[in-house]
């Protein structure tokens, strides 16, 4: 469990709540089975083939382990993926995002992260996270962390979200926030993975876990 | 003869635009008198009946031929004043001001008993002063501008309207509050392929404008995530369908993406 010289002194024990949010096929589901089997993954392919429409709130947990100078802590970060399906869409072949939202309501008392996914080869879905920041608000607390999940990073010939859009969002969701809360403190991130071919996982495994320690006060 | 009158109506055109008739006649002007005033125009509609300055009513060609014709018509109105007739007309006279509305009073006169739909119309243009307007005059109007309306409707849709470039941009310009120099390129080609036929549509700025008599049908702006967005609405021939898609463009005018395509007219 402990890494070489690591002793129970200064290791801290962290448990993180991080809900993906945005709209359906972005890749949320996949990209909390890939964050989970990182490690252990073989190809990426046959981890998420089996992957499906989400019609409930699921569940995954992932363990990190992130130092600060000499301290180290082991975040785990448990994901709360609920579905990308908004109810005015009227899909009736499973739960919106609202409908699970209002039975799990009891769970997500604290998000200390939120996972704002979209695909960078869909325009849309990167402008309707403003639906999905107005949404989750509702949620969140002063404390909460946002980082802007783009996927589908390996079909980059087919990008339709820029950086300069990535860039924009970012402020814009800042500015959102600031106004909605001027008490908060956190910060909104940007990262583009690829759950196909695991590009950034890692990096985005990292910034969770800062967010979530950050969020929890434990590092500025 | 009638269409002559019909070059400058359009759908806003009012009554007082058409052509009527102003022949009035005393209710003591015994009845031989409106058959001399028939036969010397042929094409006279009917005839105000006056008394004093008050309009008492007014009789069609049509119903005082048929009055006359029957059997003692001569004798009861022919020698007797046209009073008797108006006391025993048998529709009610539809009265309209002269700023009615071409389509309204269509729509007015057709919703009359149908005995009376072809009664000729009496339009009044001040207090005391009216004239008749012949009902099939009314009917040629409204064909005329819905005529006009169609053609135009199906110009826009296939070849759009007729502006220059420089007038499109300039309209696109005061639409979205911008000056040209905000833009890299105002003329700038792009294209788009339609998903049901494969065909790559080439457009620019004021094809678009020039496809939208009203242009907040067919561009539409507006900031997402911080970013300002424009939607064109990029109409095309598709089959015997006219479709629209909508293309997103940045700020800049640079193409961005596209969405479903619509149809927006089947079967033209």
């Amino acid at each position: 469990m402990f890494e070489a010289g690591e002793t129970t002194k200064n290791i801290q024990r962290v448990t993180g709540y991080v809900v993906p949010v945005g709209n359906g096929a972005v890749g949320k589901s996949c990209l909390a089975i890939i964050l989970r089997n990182l490690e252990r993954m073989g190809s990426t392919g046959e981890k998420i083939a089996h992957v499906r429409k989400s019609m409930n709130m699921e569940f995954e947990f992932i363990t990190d382990r992130f130092q600060d100078k000499d301290r180290i802590f082991y975040v785990t970060q448990q994901l709360l993926t609920p579905p990308g399906q908004k109810e005015l869409e009227g899909d009736t072949t499973g739960r919106s995002f609202e409908q699970v939202m209002d039975i799990y309501r009891f769970m997500v008392r604290r998000i200390d992260v939120v996972l704002l996914s979209y695909s960078i080869t869909n325009l849309d879905s990167f402008q309707d996270l403003e639906f999905w920041v107005e949404k989750i608000d509702e949620y969140c607390s002063n404390h909460t962390h946002f980082i802007l999940v783009g996927t589908h990073l390996d079909e980059d010939h087919h990008r339709e979200v820029t950086p300069q859009d990535l860039e924009a969002g970012r402020q814009y969701i800042e500015f959102f926030l600031q106004e909605h809360r001027p008490d908060w403190y956190g910060k909104c991130l940007g990262v583009e993975v690829s759950n196909q071919s695991g590009a950034n996982i890692s990096q985005l495994k990292r910034t969770i876990s800062y967010c979530i320690l950050r969020a929890q006060k434990h590092i500025v | 003869m009638i269409k002559d009158n019909l070059r400058n109506i359009n759908k806003d055109s009012t009554l007082g635009e058409l052509r009527t008739y102003n022949e009035a006649v005393s209710a003591e002007v015994k009845g031989e008198r409106l058959a001399q005033y028939f036969s010397a125009k042929p094409d006279l509609p009917g005839i105000l009946i006056v008394e004093r300055d008050h309009l008492l009513g007014m009789v069609s060609r049509d119903v005082f031929f048929e009055k006359v014709g029957k059997r003692y018509g001569v004798a009861i109105y022919l020698s007797r004043p046209i009073r008797a007739m108006v006391e025993e007309y048998p529709f009610e006279t539809l009265i309209l001001p002269s700023t009615s509305q071409i389509g309204d009073a269509t729509a007015r006169a057709l919703s009359r008993e149908p005995a009376a739909a072809y009664e000729p119309v009496v339009v009044q243009w001040g207090r005391w002063q009216y004239s008749i307007l012949e009902v099939l005059t009314l009917f040629v109007a409204q064909n005329f501008i819905l005529q006009s309306l169609n053609a135009d409707r199906y110009y826009t849709i296939q070849t759009g309207l007729p502006m220059s470039d420089n007038e499109a941009l300039e309209h696109f310009l005061t639409y979205v509050s911008r000056p040209a120099d905000s833009f890299p390129n105002l003329n700038q080609d792009y294209s788009v392929r339609c998903d049901r036929c494969g065909q790559v549509i080439n457009y620019r700025l004021a094809d678009v404008v020039r496809s939208f008599p009203d242009l907040e049908k067919g561009v539409f702006q507006e900031k997402r995530m911080g970013s300002l967005f424009y939607t064109f609405y990029i109409r095309h021939r598709c089959g015997g369908d006219i479709v629209e898609i909508p293309v997103q463009h940045d700020e800049n005018l640079a193409y961005r993406n596209r969405r479903s395509m619509r149809v927006v007219e089947a079967n033209v």
